[in-house]
């Protein structure tokens, strides 16, 4: 398993930086505005938390796209070990991805923030909230976009299959009732707006990935990945 | 020129980065296996897009035979090895390797499987995909220096930075350093030219023992190397031999 991530890892290392890269240019060049130019320059941090929607859909395809460019995806059924586990290391460092992604994201909102003094105060509360909250849903367009990768090696049917399933997914999901598991943040609420995050919606999503990570992870042994 | 460089292909040159330590060999030991036969395969029946390209298909290899498979192109050879190194499924039948019923993945971790193709990644050095592999079957260090220093190959290079040729060289040399009970070698000649061909039928003498299944067109210079010879045709091995000097005779004859 390790030398399954450290190899995803390898593979996977200069997409990371870039996206790093993007993302925190977006967010210096945010904060440039918003202190010193009186624009909000929140606007770019927000258009990167919506690259990292997008990115998320299609990240689990991007991990295969260097097994495929090689050839190399028949090398990995040659591995003698169970297949889910190579599933699950890029399940991994998709994982390490999203934290890195939302961290910068989190780090620049909250500067971007500081500007605006009449602000409720950030509390450790709101902060893990939104953040895991965030981390936690794109995640699950991640690994469901793993799976879905991990069945075809056809990219436009990889991306195809990806949307067309998150749609039935959550179309899906609306029918099936959530955890009792809201946060609600009276700090953030007014008179016409109750702050709150349903987080027993997101675990409902998170699992459904799970749902998806077994069922390819079955896939994959008899077929190979 | 960059001294680790210019003595790359001398082992103690490279960086001291330790080998990995294949745990995941520790799922099965060799001494625990218990088998009569190697490989056998019965009833074995597999499709390609719909279309059946094994059919019925019967075979058993004993351990230490040198097994080399005949036929012409789209017969279905690298279906069966690839059939055999669990990298496919097939449809029906039973294959048995070392007592453990196919699919599984304590067969893989005694099979070094040659590809054909180009299955490497190429963005890494010789060393880091060494290096991967390490992690999952015991490697024969010294064997696979020793394969290196033959064939000149500077292992801190990457895999893309080599020719096609040098490519199959490499996985040759990698697969055979691989210590496995089983060798699946697909066509190891193939698009090279005749000075990388003797390097890789050199390759291939350096192994004293073990058992080898081989796939390959060049009959000239692999013929010495095996010593069991089967035809595969419509889907089946319908015909084989011991006598290296029939083997041409009868390839004429069947598939003419």
């Amino acid at each position: 398993m390790k030398w399954l991530v450290w190899k995803d890892f390898k593979l996977s290392k200069w997409w990371i930086l870039a996206n790093v890269m993007i993302i925190s240019a977006l967010g210096v060049i945010g904060v440039y505005l918003t202190y010193f130019r009186d624009f909000p320059g929140i606007i770019l941090v927000l258009l990167s938390m919506a690259g990292v929607l997008f990115w998320s859909l299609f990240s689990g395809a991007a991990h295969y796209f260097n097994e495929d460019q090689g050839n190399a995806r028949e090398f990995l059924n040659t591995l003698p070990v169970q297949r889910w586990k190579i599933l699950l290391s890029k399940a991994l460092i998709l994982l390490l991805e999203n934290f890195l992604y939302w961290s910068l994201i989190v780090l620049f909102f909250y500067i971007n923030l500081l500007k605006s003094p009449d602000l409720p105060p950030l509390t450790p509360r709101i902060f893990l909230t939104f953040y895991l909250s965030a981390i936690l849903s794109t995640y699950t367009l991640s690994v469901i976009s793993l799976s879905i990768s991990s069945l075809t090696k056809d990219m436009p049917a990889r991306w195809f299959l990806t949307i067309l399933l998150m749609i039935a997914v959550l179309i899906a999901l609306l029918f099936i009732p959530s955890p009792p598991f809201r946060v609600y943040f009276p700090e953030l609420s007014s008179d016409y707006f109750k702050a709150e995050v349903d987080l027993g919606y997101i675990i409902k999503n998170l699992v459904s990935s799970f749902v998806f990570f077994v069922i390819s992870s079955f896939w994959v042994e008899r077929r190979g990945v | 020129m960059n001294p680790r460089r210019r003595n790359a292909t001398r082992f103690t040159a490279w960086p001291l980065w330790p080998l990995g330590n294949p745990t995941e060999l520790g799922i099965i030991r060799w001494s625990d296996l218990e088998y009569e036969t190697m490989v056998k395969v019965k009833k074995l029946f597999k499709t390609y897009g719909g279309k059946p390209v094994l059919k019925e298909l019967d075979f058993e290899v004993e351990e230490g035979e040198r097994v080399y498979i005949l036929a012409p192109n789209g017969f279905g050879k690298t279906t069966f090895l690839k059939v055999l190194a669990n990298i496919e499924p097939f449809q029906k039948g039973e294959i048995e390797v070392f007592g453990i019923k196919s699919p599984s993945h304590k067969i893989r971790a005694m099979i070094s499987y040659i590809s054909e193709r180009d299955n490497l990644y190429p963005g890494f050095r010789i060393i880091d995909i060494l290096r991967f592999i390490s992690g999952f079957w015991e490697i024969d260090r010294s064997k696979f220096e020793n394969f290196l220093s033959l064939l000149k190959i500077n292992p801190l290079k990457r895999y893309s930075e080599f020719s096609k040729g040098e490519r199959t060289l490499i996985r040759v040399a990698l697969g055979l350093s691989i210590k496995a009970k089983l060798y699946l070698i697909d066509e190891p000649l193939s698009s090279l030219d005749f000075v990388l061909r003797e390097k890789v039928v050199k390759l291939l003498g350096e192994m004293g023992g073990g058992t080898f299944i081989i796939t390959s067109h060049e009959i000239d210079e692999l013929l010495p190397f095996a010593n069991r010879f089967v035809f595969l045709k419509d889907g089946k091995f319908f015909l084989e031999t011991r006598d290296r000097d029939k083997v041409k005779d009868i390839y004429r004859e069947v598939f003419a």
